[in-house]
């Protein structure tokens, strides 16, 4: 309340245009200097969204977010090695079947499609042909050096691989490195950034878990090799006394690709009671009873492997490589079992196999959409070991730590009301991821950026604006 | 002429200067001298004041018509950007009609017609606040048939039936997954009832006392119109339809001294409590309900509010008389359930009048106040939206009397 306002209304004898006012906010960066930032990670600090790398996707990219917002305390240029053309419009996604004849996929749409039993719905889908390479690979180099090193799909390990921009290593840092043999932790320092943003690791642990654990040959790092490996890229980042912000690693089964695939079925009596039959399960249970009579398996192997349907909700049937191989005996009794409770299935399992082609009940769902309860404990083990690094490094070096983890587990379980919209990690609905149900929306973008910020003015004492999420773009159909 | 005005106080909105949505701006001899009026009598106005007041004119017939021009804006810095955003409310124009009629020396008949409730607040479509409120017209318009009874020398009594016309309208945007044109429009009006009773004791010469009681009236929507303009994905989803809702104008009990110190000079003091802890929740009750358009339910927990009053007039001569007075006007909203929807902060009105008599039968009223809505740091918890408030209006009003 201005009382000087007073002097002006005190003798109201002719109308004046008086507005209300509210004191600017003094917005400054504390002890932190932004003229030179660069963001190192992987498609999370690219842009990546509903699988892919699109020119709208690096204009909404979270370090690009949180740029914009440094500008406001003197912040400087923030250069991306943006697509343009065809890439940048349809989005470049990469998969290894087609880059080999250097084709790319573009990004998944919301399109309404039909699925087997008829009946039309949402969903995401790619709705164009494969298209040539050629325009994802210009690239205006005048705008070297970047200050945006997100590769999409690097590991920790690749941030200071040489040849990672060659032919033979990843094309999306490729199509930017300088030479073929520039890390990316180099391409980063030539930046010589006063201010970095870290956030990496996700991927390695999330392609063990997308490809369904032990079955998709993608291993998990070490916790050791993140170790080492995370102490040498800050290492260098904070050379030159730059000061920083780190992320960690979400927990992976939080997010939609592993939540939105049902686990089990629903059933009648008289389906159960067919499934149960001699001339099914019912088999598959008397051979594992004969094996156990024979000393070929336990019976507590046997007790978790017998398959018995009733009326209701029943766990569907799914292959364990991890069970004892009985085929040798009888090719009919596969490893299979019915998921436990807390197991996951990715949203890679055809969907249409499920609903249709009766896979989880008469036919089991194969290892590779499935994660055992021993796979998801070997995924935390590693969320929890390179997360517990990340945060000691944090701490010890004085740099501000954003609990990414802690975030998305309240998306998840609680959802996060932000201005009037309550987002969720439900996919599609939840309004937070895009259509892979892996990155993050823009709008899920922006809630993250605004936690960065928050984690940089609490660690360097700086008054940064947040951005109005309501602001960023929600999901739009292709229709 | 006449016709004319009325009119077209009628058909534009007005916007609340008052704590929540009350108005109160029923008359320009009272707004003049911070809307004081309860213990004193003015003329036809009193039927609002103090219903217990009409019998005192001293004219077989008095008569009271006018209005006024709110000019409002309200700022906001939004506590995530740091930056400030600003209302466009349409110019508001309250209104108030006032006859009465001397039966014989004991009893008086009267009728009001007034807005003691109303909001008009437009914040545009693409505000920060979108999802809660893009903008909202709410008014009720208020019919008082009242008798009033003097009993002694001293003491009188009044008491009236009120038939609230409550209309509102609100526009606001649909925060769904798909799409980023996404709005509702939620259009309703009903009739409510209640009353108006008052009682006044001249205890000396100079010395008056003014009780009265509002009570509070229901508006109870039963059909209102929801109308979603929704992306096409998800219109199946967002069915318009009918929609039923419940608001509560509350009710007000107020009491007024006045002093004559002589002829030139009265004084007066007025407290009011209004009952907004009646206002406990906004819900829209959808009558197509889907998935994903569940009923909306909205806290409001309101808190039980005071108005202070004081005020003085001058009577320059038999043509003139000057007036000027002060008020405190408590907002009822809760730091924690501040919905941009009613943008109410505690209230510093500052005000000033005159009145023209041209003639014994005749005379014109002037008003113009000044409202300071004091800054406040307030959020809306249930939606996670705040920031800072302040608000600032000016306005003037014209009104005229005639008697016989």
């Amino acid at each position: 309340m201005k009382f000087n306002r007073l002097l002006y209304i005190l003798p109201i004898f002719s109308i004046v245009a008086c507005q209300p006012e509210i004191d600017d906010i003094d917005f400054n960066g504390g002890s932190a200097d932004f003229s030179r930032t660069v963001a190192v990670g992987n498609s999370l600090t690219a842009g990546f969204q509903s699988n892919a790398l699109s020119l709208e996707g690096q204009m909404n990219s979270l370090p690009s977010i949180i740029a914009g917002q440094l500008k406001l305390v003197g912040g400087g240029e923030f250069t991306q090695p943006l697509l343009s053309g065809e890439a940048g419009a349809k989005g470049a996604g990469v998969e290894a079947s087609l880059i080999v004849n250097n084709l790319l996929l573009p990004e998944l749409s919301l399109a309404p499609s039909k699925d087997c039993l008829g009946e039309t719905s949402l969903s995401p889908q790619i709705l164009s042909a494969p298209y040539p390479i050629t325009s994802f690979l210009e690239l205006d180099a005048s705008l070297r050096p970047f200050n945006n090193i997100g590769v999409p799909g690097a590991k920790i390990g690749n941030v200071t691989m040489p040849g990672y921009g060659s032919s033979q290593g990843n094309p999306f840092f490729a199509r930017f490195a300088e030479t073929p043999m520039e890390t990316m932790l180099q391409a980063a320092m030539k930046t010589n950034a006063t201010f970095f943003q870290l956030w990496i690791g996700n991927n390695d642990v999330l392609g063990y878990a997308t490809t369904g654990g032990n079955e998709g040959g993608d291993a998990v790092t070490p916790v050791n090799t993140f170790s080492s490996a995370f102490k040498e890229i800050l290492d260098s980042l904070a050379k030159n006394g730059a000061k920083g912000v780190v992320a960690n690693i979400p927990d992976v089964t939080s997010i939609p690709f592993f939540t939105t695939i049902p686990t089990g079925v629903e059933l009648t009596q008289e389906q159960a009671d067919q499934l149960n039959s001699p001339m099914a399960y019912g088999a598959y249970n008397g051979g594992l009873d004969a094996m156990v009579a024979n000393q070929a398996l336990s019976q507590d192997e046997a007790d978790e492997r017998k398959i018995i349907f009733k009326a209701g909700l029943n766990p569907f049937v799914v292959l364990d490589p991890s069970l004892t191989d009985l085929t040798g005996f009888n090719p009919a009794l596969l490893s299979m079992r019915q998921i436990k409770v807390g197991e996951l299935l990715t949203l890679r399992t055809p969907s249409d196999s499920l609903k249709c082609a009766r896979w989880g009940s008469a036919k089991p769902i194969p290892g590779n959409f499935h994660l055992t309860n021993a796979e998801l404990v070997t995924i935390k083990n590693a969320v929890s070991g390179y997360n517990d690094i990340i945060k000691q490094e944090a701490q010890a070096r004085q740099l501000a730590f954003v609990d990414v983890n802690a975030r998305l587990d309240e998306l998840a379980t609680v959802g996060i009301k932000v201005s009037g919209i309550n987002f969720t990690s439900e996919l599609v609905r939840g309004g937070a991821f895009s259509l892979d149900g892996v990155h993050p929306s823009t709008r899920g973008y922006a809630i993250i950026a605004n936690d960065f910020i928050d984690a940089i003015n609490k660690t360097y004492n700086a008054n940064i604006p947040k951005v109005d999420v309501t602001r960023y773009p929600a999901l739009e159909t292709a229709m | 002429m006449k016709f004319k005005l009325i009119t077209a106080f009628i058909l534009i909105p007005y916007l609340a200067a008052a704590g929540g949505f009350q108005v109160n701006l029923q008359g320009n001899k009272q707004s003049g001298m911070g809307h004081l009026g309860t213990s004193f009598h003015l003329g036809a106005s009193s039927t609002y004041f103090n219903p217990a007041m009409m019998g005192l004119d001293s004219n077989k017939f008095n008569f009271e018509f006018g209005g006024f021009g709110i000019f409002s804006e309200v700022a906001f810095q939004n506590r995530q950007t740091g930056m400030t955003e600003r209302t466009d409310n349409p110019v508001s124009t309250p209104f108030y009609f006032y006859g009465t009629y001397q039966i014989n020396d004991k009893l008086a008949a009267g009728l009001g017609v007034y807005t003691p409730f109303g909001s008009s607040v437009d914040w545009g479509k693409d505000w920060s606040g979108k999802n809660l409120i893009q903008q909202v017209t709410l008014q009720a318009i208020y019919i008082q048939p009242t008798l009033s009874y003097r009993l002694n020398d001293k003491l009188s009594v009044g008491a009236g039936l009120t038939v609230a016309l409550g209309s509102f309208e609100i526009d606001r945007a649909v925060p769904a997954p798909i799409g980023n044109e996404n709005t509702v429009n939620l259009k309703g009006g009903e009739t409510g009832f209640g009353f108006n009773a008052g009682l006044h004791y001249q205890a000396t010469e100079k010395f008056s006392v003014g009780l009265t009681y509002r009570s509070r009236v229901d508006i109870n929507l039963e059909d209102g119109d929801a109308t979603f303009s929704m992306d096409p994905a998800l219109a199946s989803s967002f069915p318009s339809g009918k929609f039923a809702a419940d608001l509560p104008l509350p009710a007000t009990a107020t009491i007024g001294f006045a002093y004559k110190a002589n002829e030139k000079w009265l004084f007066s003091v007025e407290g009011s409590f209004v009952e907004w802890s009646a206002y406990e929740s906004l819900d829209f009750d959808f009558e197509n309900n889907t998935s994903s358009l569940e009923d909306s339910k909205n806290a409001r927990n309101y808190e039980d509010a005071i108005i202070l009053r004081v005020g003085a007039q001058y009577t320059m001569s038999e043509k003139l008389a000057l007036r000027a007075g002060l008020y405190y006007d408590q907002s009822p909203v809760q730091d924690e359930f501040f919905n941009p929807e009613t943008p109410n902060s505690d209230n510093l009105g500052f005000t000033t009048g005159l009145s023209y008599n041209a003639s014994s039968k005749f005379g014109i009223d002037f008003s113009l106040l000044a409202l300071n809505g004091l800054e406040r740091t307030s959020e809306y918890q249930p939606e996670n939206f705040g920031g800072k408030y302040a608000s600032f209006s000016i306005i003037a009003g014209l009104g005229f009397n005639y008697k016989f």
